[in-house]
């Protein structure tokens, strides 16, 4: 039975899942917060497509057997490649091959170890790795399949999207997600008719919207795929005309303009009305296609209620970040129906597209902030591989360098930047990069999830004194919830904590307050040799740092004692200073501080 | 140009190495479902066996195949294969496409940028007969 999609976007009729609530802090459904950073296992990094049911019980027996479920990895997560590629009678399906006994049987058998059971799907028509088993237009059907199977957590990625030009989706699907070439427009009332050029008379607010000639394009969202975005700040433009309107009443609003298909010119236009009513949505749709980008066409009149005095005209398209919330919150939705008081953890996987760092808390625990961490995955008996470095997306510095300025969006109350799972374990990557890439990881709140074959590890493993530091897990866990923030770095910027930097040769200073009224304290080496300049950071300059949320006790403390995370070793701070003479290449020194 | 089906990629390159692999001929669908117990092959090649044959699930193919049967190693740097600017599309066939680009066995195609010439593995593309029958015998001739 073929699976009917619709043939265009939803109909967005509460304004709760629009734009203009990203910043209202209300997440939608009643989703539950105030979930801690996940811990757990997942299988892509350990086993790419090759992950069975087989392994994974024995990777759940090994959770538990290395007391790594009492350190708090609790999930144990099947990612792509589970499922059958066609649905059964409508629904999702066990690859009969790889996991003989079903998900629930798999499911029951992981509970029965006390741990929690995780599960992978797609808001596109197919996953990622081709099977047409994505949720598009089954939410319901899969919601429910899912809280039969007693799943506590779902990773939902975005390849297939329909509604955008995300992984394998048609590239001409930037029709959705981009205004076109807007040249003017014509406001008619009684007794009034004005024209604005796009240019001349009208505003662009926010970053991103460009003009050309006589006309503006590039109004939408920017895409967070790849490196070099930031996230922070405005990630979309619009185009404003002021109105001064003679009386109350309606108008007829006519745009000119001109279609793509293409990123930066699309076919769908978002209006609004701002005034002293509020904003009123008056447009949100298709405009008929142009002959061409350069052939400008008046659309049809668009009615308007304006009053009387200053009206604001906003002409944008907000629809990529829009119709992905949409899409989660079908599944949400579903989730909801399914099982009323269910707590499933949520994790948002469309790669930072649609900078779900503005919206995601609404619906998620955790959104992924880029492409993949790597490329080259394991399998059973192969390791895979993980990088330090890479100008793209597929190492932990990419990833690192997106994640460390997104502080702002990170808390108990919203969710956690997910800068992918851990590599611990991969070639390519030596034990001080591990321990970095923990350490990071641990300071930033994110997701902890790993991706090793845990066969390999026992408890002289260096690589399981890596994942079972206690005291870097208490910091990723504390009750307090605020991801650490770059307060320092050695490349020359105005805001450390919001630049984003992509040149690792350089030093990284980050402190975190913790939920006993202390700080933790790192300090990172990008660089791929030693860090030989010292470095000494003292309490002062700490607590001097803006937007910091110390406590009081620590801030009018004058002497502190510190705790190597890795070492173990305790010390008094002298002058309230911590001096560090070198760090190895891609090293870090991790401390707790804390007021005596 | 002729395309071809997965099964029939499948099953010439099976045929091609049996003396490597110890293995002997099959009917196809005995032959998807060793595949799949082996992992060289996943459930849509055999649900979906008679759809044309596309770069991608050629590469992935071929690349499971050489290590679960054939025991080749990945490369380890596949850098160079970055030149083709579609590569990292494709989170899950990534390194399938490094590997046998890297190791010869396929190859990417020119396309014009904005006036300047780039390379792409474009991995949705159909595979045709002749280069299927290219990519067996280029694979034939692969020394470890």
């Amino acid at each position: 039975m073929k699976t009917q999609y619709p043939s265009k976007p939803m109909v967005i009729s509460d304004n709760e899942f629009r734009f203009d609530s990203f910043d209202n802090g209300k997440s939608l459904y009643n989703k539950k917060k105030n979930h801690l950073p996940a811990m757990g296992w997942n299988s892509w990094n350990a086993f790419g497509s090759g992950n069975t049911e087989a392994l994974t019980k024995t990777m759940a027996d090994k959770l538990v057997e290395l007391g790594l479920d009492k350190l708090g990895y609790k999930f144990v997560v099947l990612d792509d490649g589970c499922y059958k590629s066609e649905r059964i009678e409508g629904k999702l399906a066990n690859d009969e091959v790889k996991f003989p006994s079903g998900f629930l049987k798999l499911s029951d058998y992981v509970h029965s170890l006390g741990l929690k059971f995780g599960m992978y799907n797609d808001i596109g028509t197919n996953l990622c790795a081709g099977a047409e088993v994505g949720t598009c237009g089954h939410e319901k059907t899969d919601a429910q399949s899912y809280v039969d199977w007693k799943v506590d957590f779902l990773k939902i990625d975005n390849c297939y999207y329909l509604w955008d030009n995300a992984t394998f989706s048609n590239p001409e699907n930037a029709r959705y997600v981009y205004t076109p070439k807007i040249k003017s427009i014509r406001l008619t009332g009684k007794d009034f008719d004005t024209t604005l050029s796009a240019v001349k008379d009208g505003k662009l607010t926010g970053l991103g919207g460009t003009i050309e000639e006589n006309y503006v394009l590039n109004l939408g969202t920017f895409d967070g795929t790849n490196t070099g975005t930031t996230p922070v700040g405005p990630r979309s433009s619009e185009l404003w005309f002021e109105i001064e309107a003679p009386e109350n009443g309606k108008y007829q609003l006519v745009v000119n303009y001109a279609t793509s298909k293409e990123n930066g010119i699309g076919e769908w236009l978002q209006v609004a009305l701002k005034n002293d009513k509020g904003n009123t949505y008056v447009y949100d749709d298709f405009l008929p296609e142009t002959k061409d980008k350069n052939n400008f066409n008046d659309s049809n009149p668009i009615e308007l209620e304006l009053l009387k005095g200053k009206n604001t005209i906003r002409i944008m398209n907000h629809r990529r970040q829009e119709n992905t919330l949409c899409s989660y919150a079908a599944m949400v939705e579903g989730l909801n129906l399914a099982c009323p008081e269910h707590d499933i953890t949520l994790s948002l996987c469309e790669w930072g597209k649609t900078m779900p760092q503005n919206w995601g808390y609404k619906l998620g625990d955790s959104w992924r902030i880029l492409n993949d961490i790597t490329f080259r995955v394991g399998s059973d008996g192969n390791p895979g591989f993980g990088a330090w470095a890479d100008p793209g997306t597929p190492s932990v510095t990419s990833q690192y360098n997106k994640a460390v300025v997104m502080d702002e969006f990170a808390g108990l109350e919203k969710g956690w930047n997910d800068p992918d799972m851990l590599m611990i374990g991969m070639n390519g990557l030596t034990d001080t990069m591990n321990k970095t890439h923990f350490a990071m990881w641990c300071m930033m709140n994110s997701p902890l999830m790993l991706g090793i074959d845990l066969r390999r590890l026992d408890k002289e493993n260096f690589l399981y004194k890596i994942i079972s530091n206690s005291d870097l897990i208490s910091l990723n866990q504390d009750k307090l919830g605020i991801q650490a923030k770059r307060i320092w770095t050695s490349t020359k910027c105005n805001e450390p904590d919001k630049e984003y930097i992509q040149d690792n040769n350089r030093t990284d200073i980050l402190v975190k307050p913790l939920s006993d009224g202390n700080i933790a304290l790192s300090v990172f080496n990008l660089r791929e040799n030693q860090a030989s300049e010292p470095v000494k950071i003292t309490m002062e300059m700490i607590k001097s740092v803006k937007n910091l949320k110390l406590s009081d006790n620590f801030i009018n403390s004058n002497s502190f004692i510190a705790k190597d995370l890795w070492s173990n070793e305790e010390f008094e701070l002298k002058n309230g200073e911590v001096l560090i003479d070198s760090i190895e290449a891609c090293g870090n020194v991790t401390l707790k501080i804390s007021a005596k | 140009m002729s395309e071809i089906k997965v099964c029939e990629f499948i099953k010439n390159l099976w045929n091609v190495f049996l003396e490597e692999t110890g293995g002997k001929q099959m009917e196809i669908s005995a032959l998807l479902h060793y595949g799949r117990t082996r992992f060289w092959l996943e459930d849509q090649d055999e649900v979906q066996k008679d759809s044309v044959l596309t770069k991608r699930t050629a590469a992935r193919i071929v690349h499971h195949f050489m290590n679960k049967e054939l025991n080749f190693s990945d490369l380890e740097d596949i850098h160079q294969a970055e030149i083709l600017k579609d590569l990292y599309t494709c989170r899950v066939c990534a390194n399938s496409i490094a590997q046998v680009y890297l190791r010869g066995l396929m190859t990417g195609e020119e396309i014009e940028v904005n006036g300047e010439t780039a390379e792409i593995f474009n991995m949705l593309e159909s595979v045709s007969e002749s280069s299927a029958e290219e990519i067996i015998l280029k694979l034939k001739k692969l020394e470890k």
